[in-house]
């Protein structure tokens, strides 16, 4: 290969200011072309920044990007459009109650004499671009039918046109199952075959060791160093580089907190049915136990965690509590109970972004901090202040707004909501989705530490090595129902998977 | 987490300056029309500016506790025809003042109760029921004001808005100090008491207070009760100062309150507002209206300057909310 065209993307020196925030420190780096190049980096490492820029979406404080041999002068999305940029978000922007054709095609690029819009043509050339990559869709298909995977898939063929030289991929995988995963690797690996560059961002190791050619790590807007992917990779030289600290163990650790479980019954749900939701869904929480649920989308995990919460209604089916019947399993039931849920998404619902931390934290203690219907504001917070210190969220005053602080920070922030009601049982859905893997690690040890205090904890989670250090017992649902059950000695990875993805 | 901690925290509460926005207008307002006028500035005028504010400041309550819920109730104009109108049907009947007045606030709040289930239960957008409503009472009052022509209310229903109390010498509508009394207590239960701080959770996001064992629906329920109980006591109080039915009671007051809310902080979004500020917001548009009477200028052009203040201030809190979406 010529040498001078080799180099298909060359960072030179870029430094990007908010303000007093300095999102990047002078990054270089070069990408060759038709090369996988994985930008690894906790929350707030600068990678979004840094992609952002390579879309024309932001203006670099300093520094130059020579795309393809030139370099850019103006900073624009079109201007990359025309160099063969193409940018598949972290968030699905789709239309939902249109086709696959007219989400690929949403410009209606095609139009027949008449100024209408060309459907036959439409259909076809979506066609054309679905097989290219022999992907598993239907030109037709109305997209809220589909699957996550699916629509992603839709998102990628309207972002590469013919002319795409270069696929920037930002967390495709967040909102992706294993299998789903696997399928966009295997996506990757044809758009690699056609001669196409693509960059790519994840915090996940294992996909990202899979599938990179290159590693380059980034860490509070620095560069760090870049791997070449061969066998020698491990995943504790990529971990240790991101956190900034040498790990010697595995960054998953557990004491055994079996010894200290109890026989008695602490939580039950007996016999819970809801149609097409979940089936005869039985289990028991013993005293000190972490029980936890593992599915793969579309198992029923979630509706589980809902329906015991009290968030969605069950048709049949009873809850126990410390061995007494709830008969109105409702939030506000549970909640007076001192039974509290970490929701999976914390920006639908979870926290009030727009309100400050003070307000996030007096939600579920109004009650404890009022004197008849009177707040007692300066004792509300105190409390808010104690949590905030236990957990070490940073934030500058307890007014601070969610809404500007880390994935990490805002999580905690959630975790702190949660613990500061003092609750007897902690039922997580997804407890660190989208965080990174220092505050990962930070909240299992909050977490455990609270098991540690007797608070009763129910894990649903969809990432195997949180259950695997987390969870004394696993409960594998698929299609709906409870369809394994696996003890702490029994579990691996490999194991789980079988269960709940067949076999068996 | 026994110990007491050590806090680094710097909690010094920002002051937020965009609150002081309608305040700083009004003055403006106050000071233009004082300095440009000599009628303005003197009690007479100063007093029955007041007192015209006094009756649409009762439904602006209700209006903005939905608002804040993140909630609309576009019955409210209606509702201070029909209420009064009502009140005077049943006298009409031959049925004495104080049960008279009983079933028409009980007709009121059952007007309430009925947008609020249909809100909450069937969860349809409050802006189309409302509107819906409004249609209705506003048929309704038509009848009632037809079958009222010419009846001319009784003592009692007459006598509540007269009342004056002297201060300094001059005659001061009792009216005047309920309101301000009203204000200043509803202010302080607004940043002071549970089911306030409640609301403003629910008007942010509905699901997370849900998730932290607030009864969302039941409150919401209630706030629509009271935005028909507080326009139908204004109402009832326009009732007793026009003394016959007036088909023009309480045409365009929903818009008037809700630009009034909007001035005064509160969102189209929810999880913002403000009694106080919205109360001034409503005494800022009875200004300009005088400002315009004081001038010569003609009071039709008032409803347009009143629109275009809307559009203004709806557009001004989209941008607020947009910058902070994202």
């Amino acid at each position: 290969m010529d040498k001078s065209n080799d180099n298909f993307l060359i960072i030179d020196n870029i430094s990007k200011n908010y303000g007093v925030v300095q999102a990047l420190k002078n990054v270089s780096f070069t990408v060759k072309k038709g090369e996988v190049y994985t930008l690894l980096g906790e929350n707030g490492a600068g990678k979004s920044t840094l992609v952002k820029i390579i879309k024309g979406e932001e203006t670099p404080t300093k520094g130059d990007i020579t795309l393809d041999g030139e370099t850019i002068k103006n900073y624009s999305p079109m201007v990359s459009k025309a160099m063969g940029i193409a940018m598949v978000h972290q968030e699905l922007a789709i239309f939902e109650n249109m086709t696959v054709a007219e989400n690929i095609f949403p410009a209606c690029d095609y139009l027949t004499k008449t100024g209408a819009v060309d459907k036959k043509r439409l259909r076809k050339e979506a066609q054309d671009r679905i097989d290219m990559f022999g992907m598993d869709l239907i030109p037709s298909q109305k997209m809220d039918t589909l699957t996550v995977a699916q629509q992603q898939m839709t998102e990628i063929l309207r972002a590469i046109s013919a002319g795409s030289k270069c696929v920037l991929l930002d967390e495709p995988t967040s909102g992706l199952n294993k299998d789903e995963t696997e399928n966009l690797m295997k996506i990757i690996d044809r758009l690699r075959a056609e001669g196409i560059t693509i960059i790519y961002i994840s915090h996940r190791i294992a996909e990202v060791m899979h599938i990179s050619d290159r590693i380059t790590v980034l860490r509070d807007g620095e560069y760090v160093c870049t791997f070449v992917n061969d066998e020698k990779l491990k995943e504790i030289d990529l971990i240790s580089r991101m956190v900034g600290r040498e790990l010697t163990k595995s960054l998953y650790s557990r004491k055994a907190y079996t010894d200290t479980i109890s026989d008695e019954v602490f939580f039950e749900v007996k016999n819970m049915n809801k149609k097409n939701a979940v089936y005869d869904i039985d289990f028991q929480l013993r005293k000190g136990e972490v029980l936890g649920f593992f599915g793969l989308e579309g198992s029923g995990t979630d509706s589980v965690s809902r329906m015991i919460f009290g968030l969605e209604a069950m048709e049949s089916g009873e809850v126990f509590f410390k061995g007494e019947k709830i008969d109105k399993v409702t939030t506000t039931t549970m909640v007076d109970k001192k039974i509290m849920y970490i929701n999976n998404n914390r920006k639908t619902a979870g926290l009030l972004l727009n309100s400050s931390t003070l307000n996030n934290m007096s939600m579920p203690v109004l009650k404890e901090y009022s004197r008849g219907a009177v707040i007692n504001n300066k004792r509300l917070t105190e409390h808010t202040e104690k949590y905030v210190d236990a957990f070490s969220v940073v934030i500058p005053s307890v007014y601070q707004k969610p809404r500007n602080l880390s994935g990490g920070n805002q999580q905690k922030v959630l975790l702190s909501i949660c613990l500061g009601k003092e609750p007897e049982l902690l039922i997580t859905n997804e407890p660190t989705r989208g965080i990174d893997v220092g505050a990962k690690a930070e909240i299992h040890k909050f977490l455990l530490e609270a098991v540690e205090k007797g608070v009763g904890l129910i894990v649903f989670s969809s990432e195997l090595p949180e259950l695997m250090s987390l969870c004394d017992r696993i409960l594998v649902m698929k299609n709906k129902h409870i369809v394994g059950e696996i003890s702490k000695e029994e579990i691996s990875e490999e194991f789980i998977m079988t269960i709940a993805a067949g076999g068996i | 987490m026994e110990q007491k901690s050590i806090s680094t925290l710097n909690n010094k509460k920002k002051f937020n300056w965009t609150s002081l926005t309608i305040i700083i207008l009004t003055l403006a307002v106050f000071g233009f029309l004082w300095a440009t006028s000599d009628t303005f500035f003197t009690f007479a005028n100063i007093h029955s500016l007041v007192y015209d504010t006094s009756f649409i400041f009762f439904g602006v309550i209700g209006f903005t506790y939905l608002m804040i819920m993140g909630e609309i109730d576009l019955s409210v104009g209606s509702m201070f025809a029909f209420s009064g109108m009502w009140l005077g049907m049943l006298c009409d009947w031959g049925l004495p003042f104080a049960p008279a007045l009983i079933i028409a606030i009980a007709s009121v709040i059952g007007i309430g109760a009925i947008n609020g289930i249909l809100v909450v239960r069937f969860r349809v957008p409050s802006m189309m029921i409302t509107l819906g409503m409004m249609t209705a009472l506003a048929g309704l009052s038509n009848l009632l004001s037809t079958n009222l022509y010419g009846y001319y209310y009784p003592d009692a229903y007459r006598a509540i808005v007269r009342p004056t109390i002297s201060i300094g010498g001059e005659e001061v509508f009792v009216l005047i100090i309920i309101m301000i009394v009203i204000i200043a207590v509803l202010e302080f239960m607004l940043h002071k008491t549970t089911i306030f701080r409640k609301m403003y959770y629910v008007g942010e996001n509905l699901d997370t207070a849900k998730i932290y064992g607030i009864k969302a629906a039941k409150i919401k329920f209630i706030t629509f009760i009271i935005s028909a109980l507080t326009a139908g006591i204004g109402g009832i109080l326009v009732g007793s100062r026009v003394a016959y039915a007036a088909p023009t009671i309480g045409i365009g007051y929903e818009f008037q309150m809700l630009t009034a809310a909007v001035l005064g902080g509160a969102s189209l979004f929810g999880g913002k507002g403000s009694i106080l500020r919205a109360s001034i917001a409503i005494f800022f548009l009875q200004l300009i209206r005088n400002g315009m009477v004081i001038h010569n200028i003609d009071p039709l052009l008032s409803q347009i300057i009143v629109g275009i203040i809307l559009i203004i201030a709806v557009y001004l809190d989209t941008r607020v909310n947009k910058a902070t979406t994202v």
